[in-house]
């Protein structure tokens, strides 16, 4: 079915051309990027959406019937349905290209957001032609929409950044992983966090203002390689887990048994023998095999 | 950022099992089900800072203590309909008090599945008492979450000399028209004009406000309005005794659907009496009732709308 919208004043739809919308993250110096090279983004983080617009006031003008001091003005939009937000940029309008943008503040959306760009009359002398747009009136833009995807559905591993010296744990340790949980059935999500330290330098930065610098990659390869050996030893300690039993997707179980699966002995129980066997050849083994400064 | 915590998720199928265990248990038992945490509950893994039980614990004292008079009459069996959306003044305020929560946490149906049925279940059950699973589990109409948001969105309305307080299906008419919820100045003014009307039917008056004002919105930015333009575009609707051309359609066309929305209860904000229940919806009357207002071939769609289908002139 064909879906006809009849806008009830005049409008100017060939008045505006929209480029495509770019995203970044508010508080960076970075360059915005295209929408599919949305940066990782949680509840914390501010976004700004900017895009470009070439507008033609004349045609604006001409096509909606209205008189030469007509002005307008560029809306660019954001919204999200599941919180009841919105928030419009108004962007007083002239001919040529223009740049436009929006900005989300930290909190706000959740799943998803929609983008909208509209020419707006912004001041017209009254009319006696019940066609011609007045004040507040969309002339171009009415139907232009981009939805943006936020939380997709792929599972984030919990992390928090704290100052640690405000928490009582060590000031100087870069993160501090916290893993509770009364059964291997629990929640892996519900169960562990990872403190990142605000406090500590070399952490800061990688959080930061510079999460790009081959001084945070650096970092992230010892993070990770901290937390899949932690993992990989309360594996050991846990001897709920062992070869026999299989554990239900996401639970403390199940990850755990699939961190020890990245190791060569395959599982918790695996890893446990070895570890009795021989606990320093095990941490050998396991820098070896999860990359450790490769 | 608004909001500092972020609160613990259940997922759908562990709510589900709660659901069940909760359906069974007497109202004056429901309490004692009640925990502050929950082996499958999980928390959005990035984002802010974790709630502490210490805070849950609060919050669950605070929402007792506002609802205890009907918490009481509930555990005694003496809780009716009329009664029950009383409730949700008192606990959307209680809620949005006290919980300090990330807003976009409080989109997340999992969050909402945990408060009902993990920390607050009395709270659920006597609300709700037939467990039907839209008001249960974390959705958009659940028995917390709609009462959170109204307050989010809403504030504290002052309620006219005279008035009702908004009534529920006023609100799910506001709410589940996200255009109109999503713009906090105009859903306030929405609000408060449906609360200052004194004609005869204020909840048809307020969806056909709600309508009309939607569908002037398609065509008008509210940016640009300030708060005098604002309050006369939604004037203009209530005095609107013909509808644009794009709205004929609409107006007829979702009539079936809007009612579906609105019918289920007649409850106030604050006080009066929930009629009907989920459980007997009937889908395929609704759709015939549309049917039958659609306009027939060759008539005009204005034209064969009742008179009483026109919003009442202003008071």
């Amino acid at each position: 079915m064909v879906r006809q919208v009849i806008a009830p004043k005049r409008t100017a739809p060939a008045a505006v051309a929209f480029e495509p919308w770019n995203v970044s993250i508010a508080s960076d110096s970075a360059e915005a990027a295209p929408l599919g090279e949305m940066p990782p983004w949680d509840y914390s983080m501010a976004l700004r959406f900017s895009c470009e617009v070439f507008v033609d006031l004349e045609r604006a003008i001409s096509d909606c019937g209205l008189p030469p001091t007509a002005t307008f003005a560029l809306v660019a939009f954001a919204e999200c349905r599941d919180t009841y937000w919105r928030a419009a940029d108004v962007h007083p309008a002239r001919t040529g290209r223009m740049a436009l943008s929006v900005r989300v503040p930290a909190g706000v959306a959740a799943n998803s957001l929609r983008l909208g760009r509209r020419l707006v009359v912004q001041s017209a002398p009254p009319s006696s032609d019940v066609l011609v747009p007045a004040k507040g009136h969309v002339v171009a833009g009415a139907d232009d929409a981009t939805t943006v995807v936020l939380e997709g559905d792929g599972g984030r591993f919990p992390t928090q950044a704290i100052s640690f010296s405000e928490v009582g744990l060590p000031a100087d340790a870069p993160w501090h992983l916290s893993l509770s949980y009364d059964d291997p059935t629990d929640s892996f999500a519900g169960s562990v966090q990872l403190l990142l330290n605000t406090d500590h330098e070399r952490v800061a930065r990688m959080i930061g203002e510079n999460p790009d610098s081959a001084d945070a990659a650096d970092v992230q390869a010892h993070l990770a390689f901290d937390v899949a050996r932690q993992l990989i030893m309360q594996a050991v300690r846990d001897d709920r887990l062992d070869s026999s039993k299989s554990w239900e997707e996401d639970s403390v179980g199940a990850v755990l048994e699939s961190v020890c699966a990245r190791t060569r002995r395959r599982n918790a129980t695996g890893c446990r023998a070895a570890v009795a066997q021989d606990p320093q050849g095990f941490e050998t083994e396991l820098k070896a095999q999860l990359g450790y400064m490769r | 950022m608004s909001g500092r915590f972020l609160y613990p998720r259940l997922t759908d199928r562990a709510a589900m099992q709660l659901r069940e265990a909760l359906l069974a248990t007497p109202m004056d038992k429901a309490g004692d089900t009640h925990s502050l945490s929950h082996p499958a509950a999980y928390f959005a893994a990035v984002g802010g800072e974790r709630v502490d039980e210490e805070t849950l614990h609060k919050i669950r004292r605070s929402v007792l203590e506002a609802l205890e008079p009907w918490l009481r009459r509930a555990r005694a069996g003496q809780l009716h309909r009329g009664n029950r959306a009383e409730m949700d003044g008192p606990l959307g305020a209680v809620l949005h008090e006290t919980m300090d929560i990330i807003p976009a946490d409080a989109a997340h149906d999992g969050t909402w599945s945990f408060l009902s049925l993990v920390l607050l279940p009395e709270v659920t059950k006597a609300r709700f008492p037939d467990g039907h699973v839209n008001r249960w589990l974390g959705r958009p109409r659940n028995a917390l979450r709609r009462t959170w948001w109204r307050q989010h969105v809403l504030g504290d309305m002052e309620v006219p000399s005279g008035a009702t307080p908004l009534g529920e299906d006023e609100l799910v008419g506001l709410f589940e028209r996200p255009t109109l919820a999503s713009d906090a100045r105009l859903v306030r003014l929405l609000a408060r004009r449906i609360l200052e009307h004194r004609g005869p039917d204020r909840s048809h008056f307020a969806r056909r406000l709600s309508k009309r004002v939607l569908a002037e919105l398609a065509f008008t930015e509210t940016a640009l309005l300030d708060d005098a333009e604002l309050e006369a575009l939604v004037e203009e609707a209530v005095r609107s005794r013909s509808a644009s051309p794009r709205t004929d359609g609409v107006e007829v066309s979702t009539a079936g659907r809007t009612e579906d929305k609105a019918a289920e209860e007649r409850a106030p904000w604050t006080g009066s009496v929930r009629t009907g229940t989920e459980g007997s919806r009937q889908p395929e009357k609704r759709r015939g009732l549309a049917r039958l207002l659609r306009p027939k071939a060759g008539q005009s769609g204005r034209g064969d709308l009742a008179p009483d289908d026109r919003l009442p002139p202003p008071p």
